[in-house]
């Protein structure tokens, strides 16, 4: 009785399908909160002057930001006046750099070897970006693969690879992080025909990511065990798809949300760390520049040109809040539960 | 009837049962122990989650497996599934052995069993469309390509009673009953043998459970598939099974024919399992018309770790007597054809006088 049975057994319950529920248009709900977007407009902004720094130096501050110009005058008010300026007071020894001229030609003065603050900080900016934001990818895909490696093997993988993170997570960040710049940085790299400068900025970058990666890596197995529990991977394992299929479709989409959670409050965090080291010397090393070295740069000048060490500072300051913001706003619109460990 | 639950009118029908006898699925002693965590120091324990478990299952039968909550039943299933892999015994599916099957075979062999799970809302990938979710198997066993896949899926969504236009849509769409729909079309996508299902109706909705039952049923037919029925619900497994095995503590302790389980329960516990459905009037069978005997049961399951010597129903059981206490009742058959783990079999009267 075929028909009989299409009558009972195909009766949809509800009949209507929900209308509800669409995919969610996840960056137009970032994009909704004004913080986010005030947030976006600074990262773009910081991002376009790094981009730009070259075109600044030639053409508004007409200088070499990475060359010492003790002996440069410029022209200020139709007079021309040393950049090293002597000084006027007491023994009328010592020289001190020009301060801030609010236009063209060092713009917020110059450091101690007469060089175009300015300039530096948007190149330094430049350094600073892509050392966060290259060592916070490192570290998001070393994070997932071995976060995804120990939570879907488990066994003795997890077991070996739990007890690095604990291990790396053991470690005060800081002094893990000084302690990595300091043995490689005084010995030369040569892995075969690659050899690495101690000045490369690959090394910075390197210990970076390596040092996060236990913040990351350990909640994201966490949540690929979980997730092997779940039933729809119980029924990719019942149907017999492969592991790696399994993985690919069951696993990464559904840990995904949580990597672009991480990754913004990542590259602030390495932004700081990586300033912190370069401020200490043990990070970014000449004749590059980054925020980190410009604060040191300014070091000596406190007392009378505060505004070379405060620019970078700033800088910082505004871009990781700027970061933080973006990414509680993607965290509050992804994954409401979600916690990340805050790095001390 | 409208007071009544849409459960209760389903179980007016009766089940014929069309089995042909060939044997496809047997399971010998099965067991299955899980280590329980243990301090430093202390011995080693292990929780017998199913005991010595031994069943077969013809072509075209419905097993149906009912139980209390941590009787082993979903541990059992998960074994036949080969989702857990047994400590001892075997499992064969026409005769190849799941448990010492390599890798290759066991590829196959799932093919051969799939899985109605338990929790609709827990087993669909919310971030994958549910065309994609029933093509899976067609993909992964190289049944059909990408667009043949896709066609089929249209084509069991229709079976299961979806709507094909919604093939592209993703779970968090669907209502529990349209989501347990689906994931009965993937495990059909992988042109099974044998379906198990584990509780498949026991997170929906009344109003929804016979729609699904019957849906079943009627797949059973069309396909000509073998179920194994995993519920704690025994109404619902009377109405779904052929036979029916009774799980306690780790073990079948009664199984026999739906309609014999029914009539005349044998096991004290079963007898106690019949006694808590809310309708207590027996509709249909040799007993039309009596009341069953309410039992509630006393005490407690002893722990599945450390299980004593004794009659795991022996502290719970109304007609305990001393042997009980001593020795473990073997499971064994009566002359009837039913397969038994009691000492006095009947002796606790099934319906009131």
């Amino acid at each position: 009785m075929p028909t009989a049975r299409k009558a009972d057994a195909r009766l949809i319950d509800g009949t209507q399908i929900a209308p509800v529920l669409r995919r969610r248009n996840i960056v137009g709900e970032v994009l909704a909160a004004p913080q986010a977007v005030v947030a976006l407009i600074i990262l773009v902004l910081v991002t376009l002057s790094a981009v730009l720094a070259p075109l600044y130096a030639r053409f508004v501050a007409h200088t070499d930001p990475f060359s010492s110009q003790v002996s440069a005058t410029i022209t200020l008010g139709g007079k021309a006046v040393p950049v090293m300026q002597q000084s006027t007071t007491g023994l009328k020894l010592g020289v001190t750099p020009i301060g801030p001229t609010w236009s063209g030609q060092y713009f917020i003065g110059a450091d101690n070897q007469g060089r175009d603050v300015m300039s530096r900080l948007l190149y330094g900016g430049r350094d600073s970006l892509l050392i966060g934001i290259t060592s916070a990818i490192a570290c998001c895909v070393i994070a997932l693969v071995l976060g995804v490696l120990a939570g879907y093997v488990g066994g003795i993988v997890d077991g070996v690879l739990s007890r690095i993170f604990d291990v790396l997570w053991a470690f005060p960040v800081y002094l893990l992080a000084i302690c990595l710049s300091i043995v490689l940085l005084t010995s030369r790299i040569a892995f075969g025909p690659i050899v690495i400068d101690s000045s490369s900025l690959i090394l910075p970058i390197a210990i970076i990511s390596i040092i996060y990666v236990p913040y990351i890596a350990r909640p994201l197995r966490a949540q690929v065990r979980s997730l092997c529990q779940r039933g729809f991977v119980q029924a990719s394992i019942s149907v017999g798809s492969s592991n790696w299929r399994i993985i690919r479709r069951d696993i990464l989409p559904n840990v995904m949300p949580s990597v672009i959670v991480y990754f913004p409050i990542m590259v602030a965090l390495n932004i700081l760390i990586e300033s912190s080291l370069s401020f200490l010397g043990v990070g970014v090393q000449p004749p590059n520049a980054s925020w980190g070295t410009i604060i040191n740069d300014g070091l000596p000048l406190l007392y009378t040109r505060p505004l070379v060490s405060l620019a970078p500072g700033i800088m910082i300051a505004v871009t990781c809040v700027a970061l933080n913001l973006i990414g509680d706003t993607i965290r509050d619109v992804l994954d409401p539960q979600a916690k990340i460990r805050e790095a001390v | 009837m409208s007071g009544e639950s849409a459960m209760t009118s389903v179980n007016a029908s009766v089940r014929t049962p069309r089995v042909s006898g060939e044997e496809l699925l047997r399971v010998q002693h099965l067991v299955k122990r899980f280590p329980v965590n243990h301090r430093i120091g202390s011995r080693r324990r292990e929780l017998v989650a199913v005991d010595d478990v031994s069943f077969s299952v013809s072509r075209g039968e419905t097993l149906g497996i009912v139980g209390e909550s941590g009787c082993g039943k979903s541990t059992l299933a998960r074994c036949v599934m080969g989702l857990e892999r047994p400590s001892g015994g075997a499992i064969a599916i026409e005769g190849r052995d799941l448990t010492t099957a390599s890798k290759k075979t066991m590829r196959s062999l799932r093919r051969d069993v799939q899985m109605v799970f338990q929790d609709p809302y827990d087993s669909l990938n919310p971030r994958r469309r549910v065309g994609d979710i029933v093509a899976e198997p067609m993909l992964v066993h190289g049944l059909a390509d990408a667009a043949g896949a896709r066609k089929e899926a249209a084509r069991l969504f229709d079976v299961v009673g979806l709507n094909p236009r919604y093939l592209d849509r993703y779970p968090n769409e669907f209502s529990g009953g349209q989501r347990q729909r689906v994931g009965i079309a993937r495990a059909l996508a992988a042109k099974p043998k044998i379906l198990v299902a584990d509780e498949p109706v026991s997170a929906l909705d009344v109003s929804v459970q016979a729609q699904v039952l019957n849906l079943l049923s009627a797949l059973q037919r069309e396909f000509d598939l073998t179920y194994i029925f995993v519920s704690h619900n025994i109404d619902v497994v009377r109405y779904m099974s052929d036979r029916i095995a009774v799980m306690y503590l780790g073990r079948i302790v009664e199984m026999a024919s739906a309609a014999d389980i029914y009539a005349a329960p044998q096991h004290p516990y079963t007898v106690s399992l019949l006694g808590a459905i809310p309708n207590n009037l027996v509709g249909n069978g040799a007993a039309a018309g009596k009341r069953r005997r309410r039992i509630v049961l006393r005490g407690d399951i002893p722990s599945p770790v450390d299980r004593p010597s004794a009659c795991p129903f022996e502290p719970r059981c109304p007609v305990a007597q001393e042997i009980c206490r001593v020795r473990d009742p073997e499971f064994r058959t009566l002359d009837d054809g039913r397969y038994i783990a009691c000492h006095f079999p009947g002796s606790l009267d099934p319906f009131e006088a």
